[in-house]
C-alpha cells in the first residue's frame, strides 16, 4: 500500500481505469453505456464528474465504487487490479478504500447518528468502545457532535449529509466517493457542504470524486470532468456562475 | 464484545420491535407449537408417573384375579373359598387374598344411611393389598365366623361425624347384622385396587359365608412366586381355575403386563403428540419465514446501503439470521412459560404432582432456535445474494 507522499512529492496514482466498458443485455439488445473510460485519479485529487442523465455516470459511480464490475478494461485501485477478486475481497476493500456520500443520504433509520458512521468500522471487526469513540470524534470533526444520540428522521438534510460524510471517512478510506451529493439540499446547505469538502480536500489531503450535475458544484473542484455517450474527458472549467443549483433531471 | 454482534442483536431487536403485529403473528404461531408440544409431554410424563406410582405402591408383584359373565346364560362366575385358596398349590403363587363383596347400607343414628360396600375377606388380604391399620387390629384367621369388622377411613369418619370417640370396640349394624368394630384403616388412594377400601367394611370370609346373599369368590388378589414370569403365571392360574371349574372366564391381570401396556400407549402417545408439534411447529416456522422474507424485501435499500460501506454477503446473512433465532427464541421462551402454565394448571385439575420437565423445557428452546436457523436460512440467504446496485435503488 502507498505510504501518504512527503510534501512536495510527486502526488501517487491511487486509481486507475484503463479501457472501461460496460454493457448491458436486455433481451437481444446490448446497450453499451460506457465505452472505453480513461481515467486516473491522484491522491489529493477533488475531482467532478458531469454529465446529462443517462451517460452513465451512475455506470462509472458503481464501478468506481467496487458495487459493479467493468464489463472490459481493467480497473486498478492503489495499484491491485480488482477484475480478479471475488465478492468477499470487495467487500472488504469497499469498507477500507472507499468512503460513499449518496444523494439521498442513505442513512440506516433505526441508528443513532454516531451508531450510523459507525457502520463501516463495525464491518472490520472493531470492539464496540472503539468504533463508538471513532464515530463520536468523526461527527465532531464534521461540526454535528451535539447531534450524536440523534436518529436520522430528527436531523435536517443538511445534518443527515454531514452525518453520511462523517460515516464515509470514518474508516479513513483512500477515495471519497460522492453521488450527487448536494442533489437533496438547498443552495445555502450545498454551499456549506463543498466547503466541508473543500476544507477536508486542503487540509488532510481528502481524494475526492464528486458526481454532479450541478455546474456550481463543480466548479469548486480542482478536475473537472465530464461524461458524454460512456466516454470521459477532461472539461473546461465553466466560465459563467450562477447556475441554480439542484437542476431536476 | 465485538460490535458486530452487539449491533446485530440490537438490530433484530429493534427491527422485529418496528413490525410489531407481523412479528407478534409469527410469535404466536411458533409459541402456540411449542407450548403445546412442552404441555403436552410434561403432562404425559407425569400422567404416567402418576400411574405407575399407583402401581408400584402396590408391587409389581401382584396378580388381580377377577371372575367374568360366562356363556350365554349370563350370571357371574364364581369359586369357592377352598377354590380360590387353592391356587397357592401352584408354584407360581405365593399368596393369595380371595374375597367376597356384598353392597349394603348401614345405619348412623340420627342420620341417613349410608352406602358401604362388605368385604368378605382373608387374613391376607391386608397384606397383599397393602392396608394400614389406624388403631386397632386386622381380621385374623382366629376371627373364624364371628362378627367382628375392620372398617374403612370414610366409614369411620361418618361415624366420629356422629360422636363416636372410640370407635374399636363399637358396635355397627350393617346389612342386619351387628359387627365389633376391631380396628379402624389408615386412609388409602384407590390405586389399581378393584375396590376403595375407604368406604368398605372388612369382615371376616368365613363370616361373609354365613350372611352374604351372594358369598361366592369373584376376585382374588395373590402374589407372584419370586422370579416368576408374569405371563407364565397368568397362564398357570388361567389354566387351573378352568380345570376345576370347566367354561370359567378368568381374567388374569399383573401389574407388570398393565405397565407394559401402559409403555406401549405412552409411546404411541408420544409419537402423536410429535406429529402434532411438528404441524404445529411448520405452521408456525413459515409464518417466520414469511415475516423474514417481508423483512429482506422491506430492507433492501438498507442491505445496499450496508454493502456499500463494506458488509460481506455472509455478514449480511447472519444479520437476518440472528434476527429469525432472535424471533423464533422470543416464541420459544413465551411458549415454553405458557406450556409450564398450561401444565400447572392441569396439575391443579387432576391433582397431580406438579414438575417441570427440564427435558421438554430443553427441547421446546432447542427446537424454537433450530426452527429459527431453520426458516430465517432462505430469507437470509435471499437477503446476501442480492445485488448491490440493485439493492440500493430501493423497491
Amino acid at each position: 500500500m502507498d505510504q501518504k507522499d512527503n510534501e512536495g512529492q510527486e502526488a501517487s496514482v491511487i486509481l486507475s481505469l484503463v479501457d472501461v466498458r460496460k454493457s448491458y443485455a436486455t433481451g437481444p439488445v446490448v446497450a453499451e453505456i460506457l465505452r472505453g473510460v480513461r481515467l486516473d485519479v491522484y491522491r489529493g485529487d477533488l475531482l467532478s464528474i458531469m454529465g446529462p442523465s443517462g451517460c452513465g455516470k451512475s455506470t462509472l459511480m458503481n464501478i468506481l465504487g467496487l458495487l459493479d464490475q467493468p464489463t472490459s478494461g481493467s480497473f486498478f485501485l492503489n495499484g491491485r487490479e480488482i477484475g480478479a477478486m471475488d465478492d468477499d475481497e470487495l467487500s472488504a476493500l469497499r469498507n477500507a478504500s472507499i468512503g460513499f456520500v449518496f444523494q439521498s443520504f442513505h442513512l440506516l433509520p433505526r441508528l443513532t447518528a454516531w451508531e450510523n458512521v459507525a457502520v463501516p468500522l463495525v464491518y472490520r471487526g472493531l470492539a464496540s468502545a472503539t468504533a463508538q469513540r471513532r464515530a463520536l470524534k468523526q461527527l465532531d470533526k464534521v461540526g454535528i457532535g451535539a447531534r450524536a444520540n440523534h436518529r436520522p428522521d430528527q436531523l435536517s438534510g443538511g445534518q443527515r449529509q454531514r452525518v453520511a460524510i462523517a460515516r464515509a471517512l470514518v474508516g479513513e478510506p483512500d477515495i471519497l466517493l460522492a453521488d450527487e451529493p448536494t442533489g437533496a439540499l438547498d443552495a445555502e446547505t450545498s454551499d456549506e457542504i463543498m466547503q466541508l469538502f473543500a476544507r477536508l480536500n486542503a487540509e488532510e489531503r481528502l481524494t475526492g470524486i464528486i458526481i454532479t450535475h450541478d455546474r456550481e458544484v463543480a466548479r469548486q473542484c480542482a478536475r473537472r470532468t465530464r461524461i458524454s455517450d460512456g466516454v470521459l474527458s477532461e472539461a473546461e472549467p465553466p466560465r459563467g456562475a450562477g447556475h441554480a443549483p439542484g437542476t431536476g433531471d | 464484545m465485538l460490535a458486530l454482534a452487539q449491533a446485530n442483536l440490537k438490530e433484530a431487536a429493534s427491527s422485529l420491535l418496528a413490525a410489531k403485529q407481523r412479528t407478534l403473528l409469527a410469535l404466536v404461531g411458533i409459541a402456540i407449537g411449542i407450548g403445546s408440544v412442552i404441555a403436552m409431554i410434561s403432562v404425559g410424563v407425569i400422567a404416567r408417573d402418576e400411574a405407575l406410582r399407583q402401581f408400584q405402591e402396590l408391587g409389581t408383584d401382584i396378580l388381580t384375579i377377577t371372575f367374568q359373565h360366562s356363556g350365554p346364560a349370563g350370571g357371574l362366575s364364581a369359586v369357592t373359598p377352598d377354590e380360590a385358596l387353592g391356587v397357592t398349590r401352584l408354584a407360581a403363587i405365593a399368596a393369595a387374598a380371595p374375597y367376597a363383596v356384598s353392597y349394603a347400607q348401614f345405619a348412623l343414628p340420627g342420620r341417613e344411611a349410608k352406602d358401604v360396600m362388605l368385604l368378605g375377606a382373608t387374613a391376607t388380604l391386608p397384606d397383599l393389598n397393602k392396608l394400614k391399620i389406624e388403631t386397632g387390629r386386622h381380621i385374623s384367621d382366629l376371627d373364624l365366623r364371628r362378627y367382628f369388622c375392620v372398617i374403612g377411613s370414610e366409614v369411620a369418619a361418618a361415624l366420629r361425624a356422629t360422636g363416636i370417640q372410640r370407635l374399636v370396640g363399637e358396635a355397627i349394624e350393617v346389612a342386619g347384622s351387628v359387627y365389633t368394630i376391631v380396628g379402624v384403616l389408615r386412609r388409602t388412594p384407590k390405586g389399581m385396587r378393584d375396590f376403595d377400601v375407604n368406604h368398605s367394611i372388612i369382615v371376616p370370609l368365613s363370616t361373609a359365608q354365613r350372611v352374604f346373599r351372594q358369598p361366592e369368590i369373584h376376585s382374588i388378589t395373590a402374589r407372584l412366586s419370586p422370579g416368576t414370569y408374569h405371563v407364565t403365571a397368568e397362564l398357570k392360574v388361567g389354566d387351573y381355575f378352568r380345570r376345576i371349574s370347566p367354561g370359567i372366564e378368568v381374567r388374569v391381570r399383573s401389574a407388570e403386563h398393565l405397565i407394559e401396556q401402559m409403555h406401549k400407549q405412552m409411546r404411541l402417545f408420544a409419537l402423536l403428540l410429535g406429529s402434532v408439534g411438528g404441524i404445529s411447529l411448520l405452521v408456525g416456522g413459515i409464518g417466520v419465514m414469511n415475516v423474514m422474507l417481508v423483512s429482506v424485501s422491506e430492507r433492501r435499500r438498507e442491505i445496499g446501503i450496508r454493502r456499500a460501506l463494506g458488509a460481506r454477503r455472509m455478514d449480511i446473512q447472519s444479520q437476518f439470521l440472528i434476527e429469525s433465532v432472535v424471533l423464533s427464541l422470543a416464541a420459544g421462551v413465551i411458549g415454553v412459560g405458557a406450556g409450564v402454565g398450561v401444565t400447572w394448571a392441569i396439575c391443579q385439575f387432576t391433582d397431580w404432582a406438579f414438575r417441570i420437565s427440564m427435558l421438554a423445557v430443553g427441547l421446546g428452546v432447542g427446537v424454537a432456535s433450530a426452527a429459527g436457523v431453520f426458516f430465517g436460512f432462505y430469507p437470509a440467504y435471499r437477503a446476501a445474494r442480492l445485488d448491490p446496485v440493485t439493492a440500493l435503488r430501493g423497491s
